[in-house]
């Protein structure tokens, strides 16, 4: 995270205004008009970056990328990162090719790619993420801070946490909950002096 | 009359003709005492039977040990209460290489967190839970199922035949409990698991029965096997003059004193057997005469030092507990704040020596009458009142140390005006401290020299 | 120790500029339309003992009011905040919780969630709306909120403190570490992210997500005991005595939703971002522990109410600060649930064209309906009474007169609070309630009620005889002595006796349960019980009813029966309506049976064998 970036705020606001498209079964083949051309898109950003040898390289990614959640996942990334901001860096592309190849299938296995633009935490996630890839920071935070905030959101680890722990919780709170009826309470006789 | 909505069937599932005979006989009785607790056996065949196992393996199983030889159960015990508990799950015991280095468990932790020693898996749709009294800390809730107050039966079975007793039950009223306190449990039953004989807990206070009378009428016509109480209740008793005098009787709750203890045996003729038990292991020892022997089979019993270590034989010091009578409150090195040495016969179970236990202790208020510090307890009970150090100077005053909180401590005072009397010297002390090891309740008598 | 020394400087004399030109800015920071009168500035300890405690502000939202400790905000070097404080007090009024009933609710719901630690909801409800407030000021109003805590810093905190530190710190977005201590430990670095999704997502409609953040709370109010963490709370517990002076009405009722939004976070999909759980035995169990929810809900049926149990109304209407007595709440709480129950309230009737009157008396035949028997005049005979030697019956002849007004019956309410009966402020009384509901009725209609609270052998206490004084009769029928068996049933003859004449035909509803038939057999200084009762109930003039609380259980007893039966039957026979009353159900059919029943003058009807009253 060496170097400043865009300002957060105007890039979670752009995955905000995602276009709907990009959330619907990413086919490759075009069979009707709802379908988005993974490889289309995905090819027109890299043209856009002047990045042609990955051009070539994208028919590759829509295999690779086995489920549909990746490719949506993928395509919401792009969407982000087709801001004006980066489009100015293409030194990035490289980056960003690697990105798209394994930097985002544990947190599409994870998380279904719609949250990724409708909640505000994973949206903000999002763009560290990718951000983090790039080798950026968002404008105005330090290296410290940009790390600490994304540990924060990270949802890899949190969820990890958070199903270990549910369970236990939803154990404990019924065994409170069965100590505090009333036939608990009346308990049983006792035959000891204590 | 504490009523849970629960039919008869409810409570009592096995009931037969026998043992719904005997519970009409003891709730309808003329003389019947003043029931307040509508509650029952609540064990069911499968439960029976699991108590039936249980007395079988007591019987199989119960082996002696040597020093630094625990019995091979401890260990596995303990890994998997460290894999499947809660409580010790977060605190890593799973992992210990030395059981010895595994830190004590104290009664804190079951007080603030009762629902994280129930073992993961276990099915809790018949929980019951056991609110304690306190001679000797505050309230504890237990969770629990029917099955193992049953459990009892078995172990205070053995106590009874170490001195020749045995249980005729059936249509016998073979347990009386008595208490000698204000408020209490009062309620009748019958036992399963010895076909169906009575049993009653009584309060000797006069304003559970319905007339002054009725005590010793009622007593005498249930004839009981064997009594049993604290020995305050037992003293009581004694100043009953029952014609039927029982087989035997059981002490526990407090240190039963060699003087009262021979005063018992000669007043009821019966062997007196005074049993060492807590609410959170069941029955730990026995005593006929002198030494407790250690009861149960599945309870591995060590006295450790400060540092939590074990001491050789003969050396005093904290009686800590694994294992234990309910599987939803199993114990991993419980240290209970009893004090005492271990002794190791060479075939016979270990037995506790030098032992103080609990003592209660007795106040006095402004107009001279004694009482038990339990009443004490009792009536704090209402109180978010996490410690209390109660001394009464010999010249009546009273002592008192809890927390610092100003709500508490006047709340507190209204409380003990109310026992001792208003006019009761009362003086506030230090707060006291948060030391973990520490007694949260702790009476002591200046006039009576208890409790120091 | 929190806080710096104090300034040698004398106490600040009166608010400074700062603090007058804060309180616009503080309101603005809400809205431009906010109209609050200015806050009660406290110069003095005298003012500060009086209107706060260990904070340095406080609400009341009776009357609006904010007070702020000017040396207190000092003591903790907080001038600097001014409008960031007034912003913040002023959010208690207009935000959260900003009425007394909506405190109310929120102290409810939070304490769903803190099973056996209920007495710190006021506590953590305030954290809960600390942390929707700032929120809100922090990230919308522009204020520096995280100043505030900044220099509010104790390294040495709880755990508990250290969540609220970290979930602010999560929602600011400020490094770990600028409020609460590092390194965070995973528990609460979990926990706060889910704390502060809960913020974020319940900021509307934050009643519903008081329950979560209460269960949130329990773990680390559990492994802590109070100690110190008391101390950092209470700097800012500005809403403690938020309720005082008032109690909305509608707590004796458990709303929809208030127990089911009692779940931890990690369980709600919405804010852990887990799935469903998919797995059987998981989604079993889970679902078996949460609390039903309302099974009218969608039906558009209104579903039997959930009520709470007294001692629980007491504790949460407590816990907002109100400074009524228990017994006047326990009043309160039989009078919110007596209301949509009061019936019409009989009259007694006498047909308008015929006036009886008494012409003299003659020998009653011991085979004439025992209604006909005055006993007044008889016991004035011989004050030994012998039916069919001694009684005599009146004899009526009638002359025309004028229609007299009706009247209601006026109401002796006899209340049994033996140790049997249970204690009313402890666990819901049907009977009481319905004890409740009859004498709101009496009084609605005009009339004059009674109460004898009794306990016998024991204690008994009255109303100053009859009295239309609601208050006074609710407190008095709300009572509990505990102490003896039963009724003291002879005390009828203190208020119906010879030589007590009653003057307006009185209704008697004696509430009571199967211990009665043992009093009724004891012989006391005005005869046996079951005579006593039987001439009180020839005197009084308006009927009388046993409302008997017998469980079900008890009911269905071959022994209980036995005894309970032919008692009933005697009962019947003396004159008296029998009900039983043990459920609502139950409850509602006394009331409906009562009010069809039409009691007059006896000589005008002719005896009517009355069934006992059970729902079925």
């Amino acid at each position: 995270m060496d170097r400043e970036g865009p300002l957060l705020e105007a890039l979670t606001h752009r995955l905000a205004e995602c276009p709907p498209e990009f959330l619907l079964p990413a086919g490759t083949k075009r069979r009707d008009a709802e379908f988005v051309d993974f490889i289309a898109v995905v090819a027109d950003h890299f043209r856009a970056l002047d990045g042609q040898e990955i051009v070539e390289l994208v028919p590759t990614l829509a295999n690779s990328a086995e489920t549909d959640a990746r490719r949506q996942l993928i395509l919401i990334s792009v969407w982000l990162l087709h801001d004006e901001w980066f489009l100015g860096e293409p030194s990035l592309a490289a980056a960003m090719w690697s990105l798209f190849c394994d930097g985002l299938s544990t947190l599409a296995d994870l998380v279904p790619a719609a949250e990724f633009t409708r909640d505000a935490d994973r949206r903000e996630e999002l763009v560290r993420v990718c951000l983090k890839h790039l080798g950026l920071r968002p404008r105005g935070e330090s290296v410290a801070q940009a790390m600490d905030r994304l540990n924060t959101l990270d949802s890899i680890e949190r969820l990890r946490v958070l199903r270990d722990t549910r369970a236990a919780e939803a154990r404990a709170r019924l065994v409170r909950q069965q100590m505090a009826r009333k036939a608990a309470e009346a308990a049983a006789v006792r035959y000891g002096a204590e | 009359m504490n009523d849970f909505g629960l039919s008869d069937h409810e409570l009592f599932p096995l009931l037969d003709e026998t043992g719904s005979q005997m519970l009409r006989r003891l709730r309808e009785h003329p003389h019947a005492p003043r029931y307040n607790w509508r509650t029952g056996e609540r064990l069911d065949a499968a439960g029976l039977q699991r108590v039936r196992d249980y007395a079988t393996a007591f019987r199989r199983e119960r082996r002696p040990w040597q020093p630094g030889h625990p019995p091979i159960w401890v260990e596995p015990f303990a890994r998997q209460c460290g894999r499947e508990v809660p409580f010790y799950r977060s605190r890593g015991v799973a992992d210990f290489s030395d059981f010895s280095e595994i830190p004590l468990t104290r009664r804190d932790d079951i007080r603030r967190q009762p629902c994280a020693f129930v073992r993961a898996g276990l099915p809790i749709d018949d929980l019951i839970v056991y609110s304690t009294s306190g001679t000797s800390g505050t309230s504890l809730r237990i969770p629990a199922v029917p099955e193992v107050p049953c459990r009892y039966l078995p172990l205070l079975e053995h106590a009874l035949d170490a001195v020749g007793v045995r249980f005729e039950g059936g249509r016998r009223v073979s347990l009386v409990h008595v208490c000698a306190q204000h408020p209490t449990v009062v309620l009748c039953s019958v036992m399963s698991h010895l076909d169906g004989a009575g049993f009653v807990k009584v309060n000797l206070h006069p304003d559970d029965w319905r007339r002054p009378e009725d005590a010793v009428r009622f007593l005498d016509d249930c004839h009981a096997e064997v009594y049993t109480g604290d020995p305050f209740a037992l003293a009581e008793l004694m100043k009953i003059p029952l014609r039927n005098q029982p087989k035997a009787l059981i002490s526990g709750a407090s240190a039963l004193s060699p003087g009262l203890w021979e005063a018992l045996k000669a007043h009821f003729q019966c062997p007196v057997i005074d049993l060492y038990s807590s609410n959170e292991s069941g029955p730990i020892a026995f005593a006929t005469a002198k030494d407790h022997e250690i009861l149960p089979h599945d309870l591995y019993v060590e006295i450790v030092g400060a540092d939590g270590r074990p001491l050789p034989p003969g050396v005093r010091g904290e009686i800590t507990l694994t294992g234990g009578i309910n599987p939803y409150l199993p114990l991993v090195r419980y240290a209970i704040r009893d004090f005492a040495a271990l002794e190791y016969p060479e075939t016979s179970m270990p037995r506790l020596t030098d032992f103080h236990g609990r003592k209660p202790v007795a106040f006095v208020n402004c107009r001279g009458q004694r009482f038990n510090s339990v009443d004490v307890t009792s009536a704090l009970a209402g109180l978010p009142v996490p410690a209390i150090h109660l001394h009464q100077r010999a010249d009546g005053t009273l002592l008192l140390r809890t927390v610092s909180d100003q709500e508490i401590v006047a709340a507190v005072r209204t409380v003990l005006s109310g026992l001792f009397g208003a006019e009761q010297p009362l003086i506030v002390g230090e707060p006291v401290g948060t030391d973990r090891t520490a007694k949260p309740i702790h009476y002591s008598s200046g006039m009576t020299g208890e409790g120091a | 120790m929190l806080g710096r020394q104090p300034r040698t400087e004398p106490a600040t004399a009166e608010p400074n500029d700062r603090w007058l030109a804060a309180w616009p800015a503080a309101l603005a920071a809400w809205s431009r339309y906010v109209q609050l009168h200015e806050p009660h500035w406290c110069l003095t300890p005298a003012d500060e003992k009086r209107y706060l405690s260990a904070s340095f502000a406080m609400i009341r939202l009776t009357d609006h009011t904010i007070y702020i400790g000017l040396r207190g905000v000092e003591l903790l070097g907080l001038e600097a905040f001014a409008t960031e404080i007034l912003a913040h007090e002023i959010g208690h009024h207009v935000y959260c919780p900003g009425d007394l009933t909506d405190n109310a609710r929120l102290l409810a719901r939070t304490r769903a969630g803190l099973p056996t630690r209920e007495a710190e909801a006021p506590r953590i409800a305030n954290l809960y709306a600390d942390l929707l407030i700032n929120d809100r000021l922090q990230r919308q109003g522009g204020l520096n909120i995280a100043g505030v805590y900044q220099a509010l810093r104790a390294p040495d905190s709880d755990s508990l403190w250290q969540l609220y530190m970290r979930i602010y710190e999560v929602l600011w977005n400020l490094q770990t570490g600028t409020l609460a201590c590092t390194p965070c430990a995973a528990g609460i670095h979990r926990d706060a992210v889910l704390g502060a999704r809960l913020i974020r997502s319940y900021a509307r409609d934050w009643l519903d997500g008081a329950g979560r953040f209460a269960c949130l709370c329990l773990p680390y109010l559990l492994a802590d005991d109070a100690g110190d963490r008391h101390k950092l709370l209470e700097v800012w517990h500005d809403t403690r005595d938020a309720g005082a002076g008032g109690v909305p009405d509608g707590l004796a009722e458990i709303e929809a939703g208030e127990l089911e939004g009692a779940i931890h976070p990690i369980e709600d999909p919405a804010l852990s971002g887990l799935p469903d759980d998919t797995s059987a035995a998981a989604t079993d169990e889970a679902h078996a522990g949460r609390p039903s929810p309302d099974p009218s809900a969608g039906t558009g049926v209104k579903s039997l109410k959930r009520l709470r149990q007294p001692f629980e109304y007491l504790d949460v209407v407590k816990a907002t600060g109100a400074s009524l007595s228990d017994a006047e709440l326990v009043a309160r709480y039989y009078r919110e649930l007596a209301i949509p129950h009061i019936i019409p309230f009989p009259v007694s009737e006498t047909p308008p064209s015929i006036d009886p009157h008494p012409e003299g008396l003659e020998m009653w035949d011991i085979g004439a309906p025992v209604e006909d028997v005055d006993w007044i005049g008889s016991l004035w005979r011989s004050p030994h009474l012998i039916p069919g030697l001694t009684t005599v019956q009146r004899v009526f002849g009638s002359s025309p007169g004028p229609s007299p007004e009706p009247r209601p019956l006026d109401l002796y309410l006899g209340v049994d609070c033996s140790g049997s009966m249970g204690d009313p402020a402890q666990r819901l009384s049907y009977p009481v309630l319905a004890g409740a509901v009859m004498a709101l009725s009496a009084l609605r209609a005009g009339a004059r009620v009674m109460v004898a609270l009794s306990g016998e052998p024991g204690r008994t206490i009255t109303t100053d005889g009859f009295v239309r004084d609601e208050r006074l009769v609710l407190a008095t029928l709300t009572d509990y002595l505990g102490t003896g068996m039963t009724f003291g049933i002879h005390r009828l003859a203190d208020t119906f006796g010879p030589s007590t004449s009653c003057k307006s035909p009185t209704h008697i509803l004696i509430v009571t349960d199967n211990d009665i038939f043992d009093m009724l057999d004891r012989k006391g200084r005005a005869g046996v019980g079951w005579d006593v009762a039987r001439r009180a109930l020839g005197t009084c003039g308006g009927g009388g009813t046993f409302l008997l609380q017998i469980p079900a259980h008890l009911a269905a007893n071959r022994q209980a029966k036995q005894v309970v039966s032919p008692g009933v039957e005697r009962m019947q026979t003396d004159g008296w309506s029998v009900a039983f009353v043990d459920s609502e159900a139950e409850l509602l059919a006394f009331a409906r049976t009562f009010s069809r029943t039409c009691y007059g003058r006896r000589a005008d009807i002719a005896a009517t064998r009355r069934e006992p009253t059970r729902a079925t």
